[in-house]
């Protein structure tokens, strides 16, 4: 049928379709070679492990962001929760323990116990807001650009009220530095997490009904909807695992720098809705893999540190990164209306 | 489903109600920073046998009373620099009850102590007209460096000539207009010396990225590592890392949250909140009424500069009990909201004699609403409202020599390449350089230059050149 | 006796502003092909989504073998035995062939890894049974228009229904596809499957059912058994009821005009895809009509004659003047304006109000001395012109969206009334509109016609045409194919309906 017209010139074709396949990689490959070529110490353990920690933070925010946005919808929260979780989280314990008459925070603002508890809570306070952004959208019908951008203010509003603006240390908490700071075998542990977060989303939408759910509500959502499925439901979960992955990032965030402070992960929302779109995901939904968000994030990473490394000032930095943004989602397009 | 969603979210909800009202709105006790170290400065002691004698004297004065005291400092043999210490160091009175009480309940006292203080480094003092113009190496403004004859460091190549030095610095800002002069004090400074290879990295408000930028500097094992730290917690982790791997770090200006930091230069905000206090009590005085009902607009609570100049305004004010505070309002750096305080200030308050106001936003946004709202001269007598600024605005500056702002205690950015040479200093081991350099305390500026309790205030005009930011239209 | 597969009964169902089914009652029983015919809104569909689990009936009852069923979602009808394969393409484009197939059927093992290998196995086996041969791997978006539909088709196959709703799948097969869609159908049902289709070729209708259900405005009106002379006039006049040429009265009157100015000709006007070789002249004071299925090319003609998109080839004459339009504004200057038969998307801006909607684009004949607009002036004309065409609305400065679809359709008309143009191009002027409001746009038209203006008009409802056209251009597969004068004795719904639904134009489109 159809198809078999492309064949007419064997070779050549197959290779220009592999390069446009695997584009990403071939990208990341050559930023690789253009860090060894301009800065000596591109490749050193600790430059290594500053990428890696990156790439972990926002990897992590912009794999569920590419989950939203493949249901179709996109999540402006997902900085703010950043913020939000561990300071909301940290109140709780605070409160919750206090009952059994342990103090959590000494001297005003160090954090010196309760680290499981708040763990937890963290995890749950942010996986619990992506599920409210969801029910709202689905349920009032607002467009989730505008329930998640409520929900942004809302959030950085009581992490001032929370916290009263003020940081607090995580220094003297025993075990806060383990996930920011530890290497099993020279490898961050916080890299093995976003490996193991990266992997299991892939596997989950290639090998279990999940990804058909999430492919189709945001392909084609009547299309879904015809065939039985509950695509509120899904755009529910899409928001939920959202807001999960930016607790974990959250948790990283925080184990790194030890402290916790309002304005953390501010501006990052957009951070991740370039990478997916980098990665390939579009906001028409139904687009786009995991495995390119995460290639995504190792590009934007690994650029921005080999622009540091050369010593650019900030503004040429943001000028570079904006191109590759325009330029990746051109390609992207462009590669799509060919095949078609 | 359904059910699910529905109980999560009421868990929420309840979650948060349970933990705002349990925070009370974000009454906290006071950040306790660097608790390890000035525990020794008690604030009454200043180290000067002279003026610790004459807080004894002082200490059971108030109102007409302790102005007769002030007035006479300069008969006891007190220096300009000696009385402006006096009063930096001044305790709390209790004349006052609100004011003590206010003083307390924002632990103003913590963030007094824990706030570098004491001598300069090798006694250095500050004079009218010293220092270096410069055009800034990145905003091109023109600008006149005051303090580069502090720690001084001559022109040329640093310790040993063959070697190339890297420094890097790390700051948030080149959009700022404060900050990029910070960084065109620290890159003039670099470039007096062939020797010293510099790279500026701007973090962009962003921590996270502070601490890559910091990461990034270790990895390439750099020789020297000045920062302009945002805020306290999430520095301290970075500077740490760079101390570990043996990399000197000075910050310049605001304080990592690293205890162990190789320097810290940090600036004058006790003698901008002190000079203040001085200044509206001088002028009360003058005109013969002691009684005035203040507002204060303030920076954001619990930074650093809101806590220390506030706490060290409201000591002068400690010892006149006719001295009413209405309100504190606070904002986050941002004129418009400053603008808008003002206005409810106004509106809230018939009878305003004096807006203190802890950084230029917040005075000159006091000045516009009062304008607006018809009320500049609207005190007793038809007196002008007292607007007290700090900062170092050419705005603000030119609002002085107008006659509008009746003072402006100057808080200067061009403070970065005293850093830098510290810096300089410490990484080719020419000299010992102290855990804590004190930048000299400016005279506050005032329209004519009044002798204020004995002492000499500049004039606009002699600040002026030292002022940042680009030149107005 | 043994209880029918399928019986429904009484069914209602009510959209707003439209009620969709009155009462309809259907049988099928096992191994028999049940056709729905009707003409378009006439409520076939539907009917189909009420038993496909889309949404529910209003009221009425629906038994399988004898049991009275609630059929909620989609998934339910599947459990029940119900495939459909609807009208419009319900495909997730960014997914595979396979991942179509089984979209929410998913086979799995150990309830939670997918079994890609059997489905990949499964949906090659469902489309070889179909007769076709397409890389299950690929992407929906990447396959043919035909392919789409066997892959809609595969869709509805794979759960071994005992019901199978197959609405409009004959459209984009040509036919030897056809015939062998038709020959499997046949297989199915002598396998003992129950099976609804719907369509539009009466010929094809008539080849494959056992029996054939008229639907007219929501209700099924007769079953007629095909024969060998059961003729398709017959089919068509049920279709239609008895009361053919009620209403021409109006008709009448507009009559020939004797002037013949020419005001637009097309010469072999093409776009690629769309319609081919358009060869018309248009007079002055004439009312043309348009008559074709949906996607026959009307629509896209009608927005080449005004600009919102270009022809390819070809050349456009207005009064003589050979124009390409780029834009409307072009059309509009020309002297062109189109009553669009989407209003809600393209003719109307819901959030503004009457007043501001029937102005909107004349602005410039409303404007003041001082080159403002005169608000006073606006008024006035908008106050004229709600009551000339009588449009119900409690003032001029109610919002639009507030009103009616009728009182909405005559809002866009004014707006072309007030600018005085030359030609109206009207696009279904009575879509979703109820008859009164019907018999008023007519009226509003014929006036418009009598006042020496020229009128294209495309409509599904023939006898709106016949009402108001002087002739009726039929058009199949994107070419005028007829032509029918009001003077010929052709000029009539059952004949023209006869041409449009006769197969073999169509596959030679």
């Amino acid at each position: 049928m159809a198809s078999d017209t492309a064949s007419f010139n064997g070779k050549s074709i197959i290779s220009i379709k592999f390069i446009k396949d695997n584009m990403l990689v071939f990208i990341l490959f050559l930023e690789l070679i253009m860090g060894v070529i301009l800065s000596p110490v591109f490749l050193g353990k600790s430059n290594i492990y500053s990428i890696l920690i990156n790439l972990t933070i926002f990897g992590l925010l912009a794999i569920g962001q590419s989950l939203v946005m493949l249901v179709k919808e996109i999540d402006l929260s997902v900085g703010a929760i950043m913020a939000f979780g561990p300071i909301a989280a940290i109140a709780l314990s605070k409160k919750i323990l206090a009952v059994s008459g342990t103090e959590i925070i000494v001297g005003g603002n160090y954090v010196v116990d309760g680290l499981a508890l708040i763990v937890v809570l963290v995890l749950f306070i942010s996986a619990l807001i992506g599920v409210l952004n969801g029910v709202i959208r689905v349920k009032a019908q607002v467009p989730s650009l505008i329930v998640t951008l409520g929900m942004l203010y809302v959030l950085s509003g009581l992490s001032y009220i929370l916290s009263g603006g003020y940081s607090l240390y995580l220094t003297n908490l025993e075990g806060a530095k383990w996930l920011g700071n530890t290497k099993l075998a020279s490898i961050p542990v916080n890299f093995i997490l976003f490996l193991t977060v990266g992997v299991l989303v892939i596997l989950v939408l290639k090998y279990t009904k999940v990804g058909h759910r999430i492919y189709s509500t945001g392909g084609n959502e009547k299309a879904a909807i015809y065939s039985g499925i509950n695509t509120k439901f899904w755009k529910v979960i899409a928001f939920g695992l959202s807001g999960l992955c930016a607790g974990i990032s959250a948790l990283v965030y925080s184990s790194r720098l030890e402290s916790v402070e309002t304005i953390q992960g501010s501006g990052y929302e957009l951070i991740s809705i370039a990478i997916a779109v980098i990665g390939g995901i579009t906001l028409e939904g139904g687009r786009g893999k995991i495995f390119g968000t995460i290639i995504a994030s190792a590009i934007l990473c690994i650029m921005l540190n080999i622009l540091s490394l050369v010593g650019l000032i900030a503004w040429y930095k943001t000028i570079i990164v904006g191109l590759i943004i325009i330029g990746a989602a051109s390609q992207h397009a462009f590669s799509r209306r060919t095949t078609e | 489903m359904r059910k699910i969603t529905k109980l999560l979210c009421f868990l929420l909800i309840v979650m948060m109600v349970f933990t705002v009202v349990g925070c009370g709105g974000g009454e906290k006790e006071p950040a306790k920073t660097g608790d390890s170290q000035n525990n020794s400065g008690q604030p009454s002691s200043t180290g000067n046998e002279k003026i610790d004698a004459l807080y004894a004297e002082v200490a059971n004065l108030q109102g007409e009373d302790a102005l007769k005291f002030f007035e006479g400092l300069k008969d006891k043999g007190l220096n300009d620099a000696e009385i402006l210490q006096f009063f930096i160091d001044l305790p709390l009175s209790q004349a006052n009850a609100q004011i003590a009480k206010i003083y307390k309940d924002e632990g103003f006292e913590m963030y007094g102590k824990s706030y570098p203080k004491g001598e300069t480094y090798n006694d250095f003092q500050w004079s009218k007209g010293s220092g270096t113009k410069i055009t800034g190496p990145y905003s091109k403004n023109d600008l006149k460096l005051p303090f580069t004859d502090y720690v001084a460091l001559d022109e040329g190549t640093v310790g040993d000539a063959s070697k190339k030095y890297k420094i890097g610095v790390v700051f948030h800002g080149f959009s700022h207009p404060w900050l990029i002069n910070w960084a065109d004090a620290a890159k003039w400074e670099a470039d007096r010396h062939s020797n010293v290879e510099l790279n500026v990295q701007d973090a962009e408000f962003d921590n996270n990225k502070w601490a890559s930028i910091m990461d990034s500097f270790i990895s390439q094992k750099v020789d020297g590592i000045l920062v302009w730290p945002m805020v306290e917690a999430p520095t301290g982790p970075p500077v740490d890392r760079a101390l570990e791997a043996g990399i000197p770090v000075v910050s310049v200006d605001r304080t990592s949250g690293s205890k162990e930091i190789t320097s810290r230069i940090t600036g004058n905000f006790p003698a901008n909140g002190a000079q203040a206090g001085m200044y509206a009590i001088w002028k009360l005085a003058q005109e013969g009424d002691l009684n005035a009902k203040a507002v204060m607009l303030r920076k954001p609570l619990g930074s650093t500069a809101d806590a220390v100049r506030t706490g060290h305004f409201l000591k002068v004010l400690s010892y006149f009990p006719g001295i009413e505070i209405l309100k504190s309002y606070h904002d986050t750096d941002n004129r418009e909201e400053a603008f808008t305080n003002a206005q409810s200030a106004l509106q809230a308050y018939p009878e305003i004699d004096i807006f203190f106001g802890t950084g230029d936003h917040e005075a000159l946004a006091a000045l516009e609403a009062a304008k607006m709202a018809n009320r500049l001269n609207s005190r007793k007598d038809g007196k002008k409202i007292m607007f007290l600024s700090i900062d170092d605005s050419k705005e603000a500056v030119t609002q002085v020599k107008d006659g509008l702002f009746e003072v402006n205690t100057p808080y200067t950015p061009l403070i970065s390449d005293i850093g830098m040479r510290v810096l300089l200093n410490i990484v080719t081991k020419s000299a010992e350089m102290p855990q804590d350099v004190i930048t000299p305390n400016i005279p506050m500026v005032t329209q004519k230059g009044d002798v204020i309790f004995g002492m000499q205030t500049q004039t606009p005009d002699q600040w002026y050149e030292y002022t940042f930011g680009p030149a107005l239209k | 006796m043994q209880e029918p597969l399928l019986f429904l009964k009484n069914i209602h169902k009510q959209f707003p502003g439209v009620k969709a089914l009155r009462g309809v009652d259907l049988t099928l029983e096992k191994g028999k092909i049940v056709s729905l015919v009707g003409t378009n809104g006439a409520g076939k569909s539907t009917l189909s989504n009420i038993i496909a689990g889309i949404y529910p009936p209003d009221s009425g009852e629906i038994f399988i073998e004898g049991k009275s069923v609630t059929i909620s979602d989609p998934k339910v009808a599947e459990q029940l035995g119900v495939g459909i394969v609807h009208q419009e393409p319900t495909l997730a484009l960014n997914m595979t062939v396979v991942e179509n197939i089984f979209l929410n059927k998913e086979l799995t093992r150990n309830r939670i890894l997918l079994d890609l290998k059997k489905m990949k196995q499964e949906s090659e086996k469902v489309l070889e049974f179909l007769g076709f041969q397409i890389n299950v791997d690929k992407k929906v978006e990447e396959l043919t228009l035909v392919e789409k539909e066997v892959v809609a088709i595969a869709q509805a196959m794979l759960v071994k229904p005992r019901i199978l709703i197959l609405d409009e799948v004959t459209a984009p097969l040509n036919k030897g596809e056809v015939d062998h869609l038709f020959k499997i159908i046949k297989d199915l049902r002598n396998n003992g499957m129950g099976i609804i289709f719907i369509g539009h070729k009466l010929q094809e209708i008539i080849e494959i059912s056992d029996s054939i259900m008229v639907f007219r405005d929501g209700k099924n009106v007769g079953e007629l058994i095909p024969s060998e002379k059961l003729s398709e006039k017959e089919v068509i006049a049920l279709m239609l009821g008895v009361t053919l040429n009620e209403d021409l009265e109006a008709g009448e009157k507009a009559s020939e005009s004797e002037q013949r100015e020419e005001v637009l000709n097309l010469i072999n006007l093409s776009k690629q895809g769309l319609y081919e070789n358009i060869n018309f002249t248009l007079y002055k004071g004439e009312a043309v009509g348009f008559a074709g299925l949906k996607g026959s090319g009307i629509t896209e003609l009608f927005q080449s004659l005004q600009g919102i998109i270009t022809f390819d080839d070809g050349e456009m004459y207005v009064k003589t003047r050979r124009v390409k339009f780029k834009n409307p504004k072009d059309g509009i200057d020309a002297g062109i304006g189109m009553v669009t038969n989407d209003r809600q998307k393209e003719g109307l801006a819901l959030t503004l109000d009457v007043k501001e909607n029937i102005s909107v684009s004349s602005l410039k004949y409303l404007l003041n001395k001082l080159k403002l607009i005169d608000t006073k002036l606006l008024k006035d004309k908008a106050e004229k012109y709600v009551q000339a065409l009588s449009i119900k609305t409690p003032s001029i400065n109610q919002f639009v969206q507030n009103l009616s679809g009728g009182n909405q359709q005559k809002i866009v008309i004014a707006k072309w009334l007030l600018k005085n143009l030359d030609i109206i191009l009207v696009d279904e002027p009575t879509r979703g509109v109820d008859v009164k409001a019907k018999n008023e746009i007519y009226k509003l038209l014929l006036n418009e016609k009598n006042n020496g203006k020229s009128l294209l008009v495309a409509s599904p409802e023939i006898r709106e045409l016949l009402n108001i056209c002087d002739r009726i251009l039929i058009v199949i597969g994107g070419r005028i194919v007829a032509e029918v004068h009001r003077n010929t004795k052709e000029f009539n719904e059952e004949d023209i309906l006869s041409i449009i639904h006769s197969s073999h134009h169509y596959n030679t489109a």
